[in-house]
């Protein structure tokens, strides 16, 4: 339980646009990505003090009945009491399955990832993607980070390349064949937005009052939120999810003018993971001396 | 004094015959074996009185969580009543403590103390057997008077720190950081062994008292504390976060980067 | 193969370590003593709450037994006399492991005991003594410490071994696991061997813990 004075302090310097670690009200943590040097599409990313690991892993499966030419694509985000006491190890939580599912529905459901481009052999053979996020430790923002985290490992992430012959799948080990990477259809990006109201029923009710927000709150301003908004979008400029469960009411026009807002750190973020992957790119060519194998090299 | 590192499993290599040996933290005393052991790693502490009779073993380490042990000066938050006691958290998923409501200067049945969840109250530790529950107190039982404990109120800021750093500045009176947050601002300051420090600089959060008073009458909880909206106000809540964050910091740098850093924590904002 | 290891790396957790043998890493919290479930309440002793999580899919009966075995370990040298009606929480998540086909645990076993060791350590449980463990495969009579996925599938037999550690010295046997094809003379050899092993791991111990309290006191002019 949060300490009245914390609260109290949290809520005066929120409306004054002033933050515990000094950030604006808009402005989101600073960010530290892991990638692994040696497998394909294991990250460990963190903003702020809130750590999120990601592995990707790939299997040939038989596909759903239903649907013969598409792969299987699923993400587990079980949350232990590692990243914080207030997740049980044994009973999922209500907090654990609602950033389950707005992960889920940004990624999976909003097609992410191409299955039909999963499928191998129609009605037969598929390949199966899985994605673990463990969540390491907890400080708030764990939609905002764990969605992160998987758009950057599954774009990481590649397949081991195969060959059919005669009905018989040939999976190439990664050290003989180049590996595939996934086929990715957009990069949804979450960014959620915690609202204050540091003002009476009825005041709110008369609608003379402004909400404050902020965007990538820790875990205390998240303790003292009175609502929260996610919004997904794409560098596209397209709207994938909003959830706004309950909480204090907001003003339409301010739904517009934070997704108007949010479009900025979307960008910002998208060009973040295609700057790092490219660094990786880049340092394992160079360490696997790939340019000795292109077409034009000198043998 | 050179210092020696000691683990589980070390010898302590101390004399215990002939001599008065007390153990303190990080020391265990098998019961079955009688034998004397290092329980957790740090460095190791042999104070000898001088005339040889009575010595005193421990370890300094550092850790997160507190155990509560009697005699110690805590902050806690009240987090429920039962009974005519409440209860109060040491530390988040900690084991609640009592606190009696007769265990205040001049408490009677009828004269209770009016704590509300989620206020702070600085206490001692009276009673730290683990096997029952542990109990804490508001008054100074030899004078009777609050003795400086009771109710933290709403204008000081609340913090967390390493349990180490919060004994080195509660007992260690030469230190230099509050010295040295003291070359720029005011402040009060409360420190709880258990890791919790309430600090206010200047006037802290100020709270117009007669707001308050009206705000009690009505029954509703979450209704916020009206503030004082003078320009100070802002002055002072800046300077007390800016303090927080400072003595924050101080437990990762050197000491020769603290001057650095108090400037550093209070450009912010 | 040396460990890489890094103390404190989780803010939220009492105590936390991260080790990397070889291409195994591994993440270790520890929360504790604090309040349990009252299922879970024992009114002399500290419980054990001990969870271990796959690099890699969900948790299986793999990971059971692997609890089961880092709990046997665990609750004899803890000190849960000492807290009373509290519980203490570990949770090993690894993070890498070698190997796609799950048939050894070899490498996790004796890699989450040295971790959680680091991550009891820095959360500042009491414990009776230090402990050290290796992971060995044998191929032909050959010892080899820290085998990769790819020894250790051709190996004759592997073993897992712990031992106590007092004053820097492989005390007691704490624990030994082996499997595969192996003579009453080659265990006994390898446990041998693994004392100098464990040994020599309690060294790199005490340099990690040297530095850890340092560390910690770094504000101590």
């Amino acid at each position: 339980m949060i300490s009245a004075n914390e609260r109290l302090f949290l809520i005066e310097s929120l409306k004054n646009g002033i933050r515990q670690d000094s950030r604006k009200l808009d402005q989101l943590r600073e960010t530290h990505i892991y990638i692994s040097p040696e497998e394909y599409g294991y990250v460990e990313v963190s903003w702020g003090h809130t750590k999120v690991s990601v592995r990707v892993s790939a299997a040939i499966d038989k596909p759903f009945e239903d649907r013969p030419f598409e792969g299987i694509f699923s993400i587990n985000c079980d949350i232990s009491s590692m990243a914080s006491q207030k997740f049980d190890n044994y009973k999922v939580g209500n907090d654990e399955v609602l950033i389950g599912r707005i992960i889920e529905k940004a990624i999976r459901r909003s097609n992410a990832v191409d299955l039909e481009n999963l499928c191998i052999v129609a009605g037969s053979k598929v390949w199966k993607i899985q994605v673990d996020a463990n969540f390491l430790n907890y400080d708030g923002g764990l939609i905002d980070v764990g969605s992160f985290a998987v758009m950057l490992a599954l774009q990481h992430f590649k397949k081991p390349d195969i060959s059919i012959e005669d009905d018989v799948v040939i999976v190439h080990d990664v050290d003989q064949r180049q590996p595939v990477p996934l086929s990715i259809l957009h990069v949804p990006v979450c960014l959620t937005y915690s609202f204050f109201t540091p003002y009476t029923r009825e005041q709110i009710l008369k609608g003379d009052t402004e909400e404050i927000w902020a965007m990538d709150a820790t875990m205390k301003e998240e303790e003292v939120r009175d609502g929260m908004l996610v919004i997904t979008m794409n560098k596209n400029r397209e709207l994938i999810q909003l959830s706004k469960n309950g909480g204090v009411p907001i003003d339409a026009s301010l739904l517009v003018e934070l997704g108007m807002k949010g479009m900025q750190e979307v960008d910002r973020l998208t060009d973040m993971m295609r700057d790092v992957l490219k660094k990786d790119e880049k340092e394992r060519y160079e360490r696997g001396n790939l340019k000795l194998l292109e077409v034009g090299a000198a043998r | 004094m050179s210092q020696r590192i000691i683990i589980p499993g070390d010898s302590l290599s101390i004399e215990t015959e002939g001599i008065k040996t007390s153990i303190g933290p990080g020391i265990y005393k098998n019961p079955k074996s009688q034998k004397v052991i290092p329980s957790s790693a740090g460095i190791l502490n042999v104070k000898v009185n001088k005339k040889n009779t009575n010595q005193v073993v421990y370890t300094d380490s550092n850790s997160k969580r507190y155990i509560p042990q009697a005699n110690d000066f805590v902050i806690g938050i009240v987090v429920g009543v039962i009974g005519e006691q409440y209860k109060i958290q040491l530390q988040e998923y900690s084991t609640n403590v009592l606190l009696s409501m007769m265990a205040f200067p001049n408490a009677t049945k009828k004269n209770r103390p009016n704590l509300k969840n989620g206020q702070a109250v600085y206490a001692r530790v009276s009673q730290a057997i683990p096997e029952i529950d542990i109990e804490i107190e508001c008054i100074d039982p030899v004078t009777g008077k609050d003795g400086g404990f009771g109710l933290l109120d709403e204008s000081g800021y609340i913090f967390d720190v390493n349990l180490n750093f919060a004994r080195e500045l509660l007992f260690n009176p030469s230190n230099i950081f509050l010295e040295t947050l003291a070359s720029r601002c005011q402040f009060e300051i409360a420190i709880g062994i258990n890791g919790k420090i309430w600090i206010k600089c200047g006037d802290g959060l100020k709270i117009d008292k007669d707001e308050t008073k009206d705000e009690k009458e009505d029954d509703d909880e979450d209704t916020p504390r009206k503030v004082d909206t003078s320009n100070s106000y802002l002055k002072d809540l800046k300077a007390t976060l800016a303090a927080a964050r400072f003595l924050t910091r101080c437990q990762f740098i050197r000491p020769e980067e603290l001057d650095n850093e108090l400037t550093e924590a209070f450009r912010a904002n | 193969m040396s460990h890489q290891v890094e103390t404190g790396v989780l803010s939220r957790s009492d105590g936390s370590a991260q080790l990397t043998i070889g291409s195994t890493k591994v993440i270790t919290s520890v929360n504790g003593p604090t309040e349990p479930k009252a299922r879970q309440e024992l009114p002399n002793l500290a419980s054990l709450e001990i969870v271990i999580r796959p690099a890699q899919g969900l948790p299986t009966t793999r990971e059971k037994l692997l609890e089961d075995k880092l709990r046997s370990l665990l609750q004899t040298i803890i000190i849960r006399y000492k807290y009373p009606r509290q519980l203490i929480q570990i949770v090993v998540q690894f993070l890498s492991s070698e190997g796609k086909s799950n048939v050894f645990t070899n490498n996790e076993l004796s890699a989450a005991i040295n971790c959680a060791f680091y991550a009891l350590i820095d959360a500042n449980i009491a414990l009776n003594y230090s402990f050290a463990a290796v992971s060995v495969s044998l191929n032909e009579g050959k010892y080899l410490k820290d085998p990769a996925w790819k020894q250790l599938s051709e190996s004759d037999s592997h073993h897992v071994i712990c031992f106590s550690i007092q004053d820097g010295k492989a005390e007691k046997l704490l624990l030994l696991e082996s499997q595969g094809d192996f003579s009453e003379e080659e265990v006994f050899d390898t446990i041998a061997k693994s004392v100098a092993e464990c040994e020599k791991v309690h060294q790199d111990q005490r340099k990690f813990i040297g530095e850890k309290i340092d560390r910690d006191f770094i504000w101590k002019a």
